[in-house]
């Protein structure tokens, strides 16, 4: 039996039914097609922002692809039906799939767009075909102006009602990884509801059949793994193996593993490589110690990893040592997941230090005893929310809390990637009165890392730390207080809680 | 616009919404009915004042009890920033004695605040109503002692003005604008802008900057105080914003919007109820000279209750009386001195009072019905008020957000609300966990006594399905976060600039005093403003030192 041409049975025996099959056929197509457009229009929405380009760029390709895959349909000359069936089963697995490889992928400055503008072309140029070659295996059933006036209109009523239960209904209730599923399921089952539509037509329907029990099967897997996968798509985000997943009220707190170290991130930024942390934790920590004359009471402002309070412990003078840190779940693993106990030597239990979970700058409010140095270790200003940590304001509770003799060392982001920050950091500390020393130490994990050493009065540069460390030696620390020309000071503004200068900068220099 | 009435605000929000944009607002919809069935959050109207108000209105309220006699040396009646200000520019001068009788629960009238309880049990800071102060100059002479004396300024500015403790300003970001759910820094919304609307705000702004000047005399065209202003430019008086934005071509939507935003933001009316010389006097009287920079914005946690507690505690030693919940009912200019007779809400305890001096720091629809002979009657009928709805949110987080991160103030393009002012942004801390929002809206309607009374017979959930509706056409799962809702309805919030009221003479007579009555409220100056009440309050306190024969050095 010729596959072009049309089965007698077709139209009289099934007759009526099989026809209004057939446009509803046509009308899901279009209802899935559209919903597919408008997963890749909000997900790139609400992953880029921008939602009138994404949207116009979205419809745009959209509607050119289908012109397309209109084009490209009078190439197929044989085996209509087969065509379409396997045409509607790569839709279901492609469009199916969308949203959640565009959640996979958009960590990728590289791959996201090509990505999101690759999948709208492939499945609008899939939808284009599938019409006209329906118009085709129904072209003997009906004249063509009632033919194209039916398919058309069905067309254009799927477009509807995918446009009002996509909004309506399906992210609402669903998501949109799980929208996008949906409308591949459908895809998926109209397929294998055309094989029956088309049995007489399709060479291998046995074949075909299986091919979609496939499919669907894995789009209904995808469908129940959903919330998971969200999970599985980090992993593409960090180099290593994740042995520790958890979402706090402030951050996720993953720590990852790859060869021998460990890696702690917090909200996808690295905080620490375990390879290499020693080197910036001792040049946090002993400038400042080593230029207290006699460090007794110890601040450490962040640092909920414990290790900056292992460096501080090494000093036999300290006798106190009060660590505030905001998220008791970074305090907590740095207790209790070992091979942090084991890097920090289990600092936040040794009976010396005290942990605070509290806000930094409300807790400096609260109370009046002073210490002789403070180690403030937050993270980069990359928010306006931390960019208050970063404020004159700030150092000015700072300064209230740090005795007159008391030293203050700042982690300040990279004097070379990030330069205004850098400096912006050094200006603020030094609008409110203190002396500023800036000094740098490379860290491979991090690159060239920058600090301040600060103080009410002049400090010469430190040259005495403990002898057993790793990184740094009495000789070695006068270099950290050279930097080179790359980094040298430039004109910066204070940073001020009205202005947040410092989270302008560090957005210009670090954001791609 | 008309903020009440029948339809709600989500169906409003979402229609403008698809005026601009089909899938945007599609989307829009779908967000908007993702949780309407939630409607458990508790809440309810916290506002005060009203019932004993409406009693004294209806003369339900009064006769009885036998009256108590008091005497004191100054006896203000209002506790508002008017009624504080006058106490503390006559404490200042060493005066003592002072009575102050306040309808409300507390003093500080709509600069009150207060705070929210967290459902873990603490309380978050937050206003009930005005909640910010423009940097004042130095020439503010009123204003900038009073900072002073209240340990808020520090200083003085290079460039004039009275110096602040950075925490003090608005901290960055200062706000957000959303057009379809999306935010942007910055009130002038960019998506969907034209070209053409960015020539009109640029020529908008020339034409404000070149009325940053003074006029032959020096005096500046507008000025704060407004009575210091330049008689220059008051033909503008005469006709509406709305006219002269449409006489200038500023009619695009987008122009339109901007201008009505800061008309309905500042000045509590919609365009076509603005004098023209209101709208100028808001954008030009706080700009340098010079630099033609506008001041920057000072703010608490709790709005303007941070300076009414400055007040507070300035006057404190000089009040002889302090009564709160406390109405009252008449006020006699005397020989020497004056009376007044006022009752307590609660109890109906009458108190008849004898003073060398009265100020009645009350809106002018109290103060014309406490004298019974009163010249400037007519002049205090034609004063026109805008009610208000401010309702404070409680919020576990802070909900989800697109576009440009939280700011102070997030304003959603299209809405008849002006968004909300985050009362947790001002807090010296870094965190993201509970908040309290605080949502405004000003009842634009021409009618206001109509709006007042649908605004008084409306539910409690009325306004919270209203708010909730709002804002989330912007967050879309703020049901999951709002814990508790508190809505305080301002029955007459704000004087109405409307045309001709500025410099129609009503203003001047309503002020004038009668024998030892003196007059003190933001009204007299037509525009709801700090400054204003502050300044009113200050110059009724120099006509009585001045009776007293205790003139200083004049703060006006």
């Amino acid at each position: 039996m010729s596959e072009s041409g049309v089965d007698p049975a077709y139209g009289s025996a099934k007759g009526a039914l099989g026809l209004n099959l057939a446009f509803a056929v046509v009308f899901l197509v279009s209802a899935c097609g559209l919903g597919y457009q408008l997963v890749a229009g909000t997900t790139s929405s609400y992953l880029l922002g921008d939602s009138v380009t994404q949207f116009s760029f979205t419809i745009g390709l959209y509607l050119f692809a289908l012109g397309i895959g209109s084009y490209l349909s009078k190439f197929v000359d044989q085996n209509l039906a087969t065509v379409f069936v396997r045409v509607e089963l790569a839709v279901a697995v492609i469009g199916g799939v969308s949203a959640l490889t565009l959640f996979f992928a958009w960590e990728s400055e590289l791959w996201f767009r090509p990505l999101l503008y690759g999948e709208i072309l492939i499945i609008g140029t899939l939808v284009g075909i599938e019409i006209p070659l329906l118009v085709r295996l129904l072209e003997e059933e009906l004249e063509l102006k009632e033919l194209i006036a039916r398919v058309l209109s069905w067309d254009y009523v799927g477009a509807l009602v995918s446009a009002l239960l996509f909004p309506l209904i399906l992210v609402p209730r669903l998501g949109l990884a799980r929208a996008a599923l949906a409308f591949g399921l459908v895809n998926a089952l109209v397929a294998l509801w055309s094989i029956s539509l088309f049995a007489d037509r399709l060479r291998r329907p046995m074949a075909l059949r299986i091919q979609s029990g496939f499919v669907v099967a894995l789009l209904a897997v995808l469908f129940s793994q959903a919330a998971q996968l969200t999970t599985i798509a980090e992993h593409t985000i960090y180099a290593g193996e994740i042995v520790h997943a958890s979402t706090s009220p402030y951050q996720r707190v993953v720590v990852t593993r790859s060869n021998k170290s460990h890696q702690l991130f917090l909200s996808g930024a690295l905080q620490f490589n375990s390879e290499d942390e020693y080197r910036y934790h001792e040049a946090l920590v002993h400038p400042a110690m080593g230029s207290s004359a006699d460090p007794r009471r110890v601040l450490i402002l962040g640092g909920g990893d414990g290790l900056a309070a292992r460096e501080v412990l090494r000093h036999p003078s300290v006798e106190k040592v009060v660590l505030v840190d905001l998220d008791p779940a970074v305090t907590d693993l740095a207790r209790t997941f070992q091979p942090f106990v084991d890097l920090n030597e289990g600092s936040l239990d040794d009976p010396r230090v005290e942990v605070v979970n509290a806000d930094a700058m409300a807790w400096m409010e609260t109370g009046a005893n002073l210490f002789d140095v403070a180690i403030v270790d937050f993270p980069d200003p990359h928010s306006f929310s931390v960019g208050k940590l970063y404020t004159d304001t700030f150092y000015q509770l700072l300064m209230k809390r740090v005795a007159p003799d008391g030293v203050v060392a700042v982690q300040s982001t990279s004097p070379r990637l990030a330069p205004n920050s850098y400096w912006c950091i050094a200006e603020t500390m030094e609008s409110v009165g203190f002396f500023v020393r800036p000094y740098h130490a490379a860290v491979p994990s991090f690159g060239e890392w920058g600090f301040m050493l600060a103080s009410q009065r002049a400090i010469p540069v430190p040259s005495d730390v403990p002898d057993d460390l790793r990184f740094l030696s009495d000789d070695y620390v006068p270099n950290l207080f050279v930097l080179p020309r790359d980094a040298q000071r430039r004109e910066v503004e204070v940073n001020r809680l009205s202005t947040q200068s410092l989270v302008r900068y560090y957005d210009d220099e670090l954001k791609p | 616009m008309k903020p009440i009435g029948n339809g709600g605000l989500s169906r409003r929000t979402a229609l403008k919404a698809a005026a601009a944009g089909s899938l945007g607002s599609l989307l829009g919809c779908g967000e908007a009915t993702r949780a309407s069935a939630r409607r458990d959050i508790p809440g309810g109207f916290v506002d005060d004042g009203v019932e004993s108000g409406h009693r004294f209105r209806d003369g339900s309220l009064g006769g009885g009890a036998p009256a108590k006699n008091e005497r004191c040396r100054v006896l203000i009646i209002g506790g508002g920033v008017a009624g504080l200000s006058a106490a503390w520019r006559l404490a200042r001068q060493g005066v003592t004695d002072i009575a102050i009788v306040e309808l409300g629960s507390a003093v500080g009238g709509t600069s009150r605040g207060g705070e929210m309880r967290t459902a873990a049990g603490g309380a978050l800071p937050c206003p009930f109503g005005a909640h910010y102060l423009p940097q004042p100059r130095v020439e503010q002479l009123a204003l900038a002692a009073f900072l002073k004396d209240a340990g808020i300024a520090t200083g003085t500015t290079s460039d004039g003005r009275v110096a602040v403790a950075d925490r003090d300003f608005v901290r960055d970001p200062a706000e957000r604008v959303a057009g379809l759910g999306y935010f942007e820094e910055g009130l002038w919304l960019r998506a969907g802008t034209l070209p053409e609307d960015d020539v009109a705000l640029a020529r908008f702004e020339s034409i404000m900057a070149e009325h940053m000047r003074v006029d032959e005399g020096g005096r500046r065209l507008f000025d704060l105080p407004v009575a210091r202003s330049s008689a220059a430019m008051q033909s503008l008086d005469g006709i509406s914003a709305l006219q002269w934005a449409e006489a200038n071509g500023f009619t695009s939507e987008r122009m339109r919007w901007y201008l009505e935003y800061a008309s309905r933001d500042d000045l509590g009316a919609a365009l076509q109820d603005t004098s023209a010389w209101a709208l100028f006097h808001y954008f030009t009287a706080r700009g340098n000279l010079e630099s033609k920079e506008s001041a920057g914005y000072l703010t608490w946690p709790d709005g303007n209750a941070r300076l009414v507690r400055g007040l507070e505690s300035l006057v404190e030693p000089a009040l002889s009386h302090k009564r709160t919940g406390e109405v009252a009912l008449e006020v006699t200019p005397g020989e020497a001195g004056a009376a007044a007779t006022t009752i307590n809400g609660a109890t109906g305890a009458v108190t008849r009072w004898t003073a060398d001096a009265v100020i009645v720091a009350a809106p002018q629809f109290v103060t014309r019905r406490l004298l019974r002979e009163d010249p400037a009657a007519k002049a205090r009928a034609s004063f026109r008020y805008s009610p208000w709805i401010v309702a404070n949110l409680h919020l576990s987080e802070r909900p989800k957000s697109r576009g440009f991160p939280y700011a102070w103030d997030s304003i959603i393009h299209g809405s008849p609300s002006l968004g909300y002012v985050d009362a947790g942004h001002q807090l010296d801390r870094a965190d993201e966990r509970d908040t309290v929002w605080t949502w405004y809206l000003p009842v634009t309607d021409s009618d206001e006594r109509a709006a007042r009374q649908e605004l008084l017979a409306r539910p409690f959930e009325t306004w919270r399905d209203a708010v909730l509706d709002d804002l989330r056409s912007v967050h879309s799962n703020i049901d999951d976060v709002v814990t508790r809702m508190d809505v305080w309805r301002w029955g007459h919030a704000m004087v109405k600039p409307t045309p001709g009221t500025m410099w129609g003479g009503m203003r001047a007579a309503a002020a004038a005093p009668i024998g030892n009555v003196h007059f003190a409220h933001s009204d007299l100056s037509g525009i709801a403003l700090f400054e204003e009440a502050n300044w009113q309050g200050t110059r009724a306190a120099e006509e009585i030192l001045e009776g007293l024969g205790m003139a200083g050095e004049s703060l006006l």
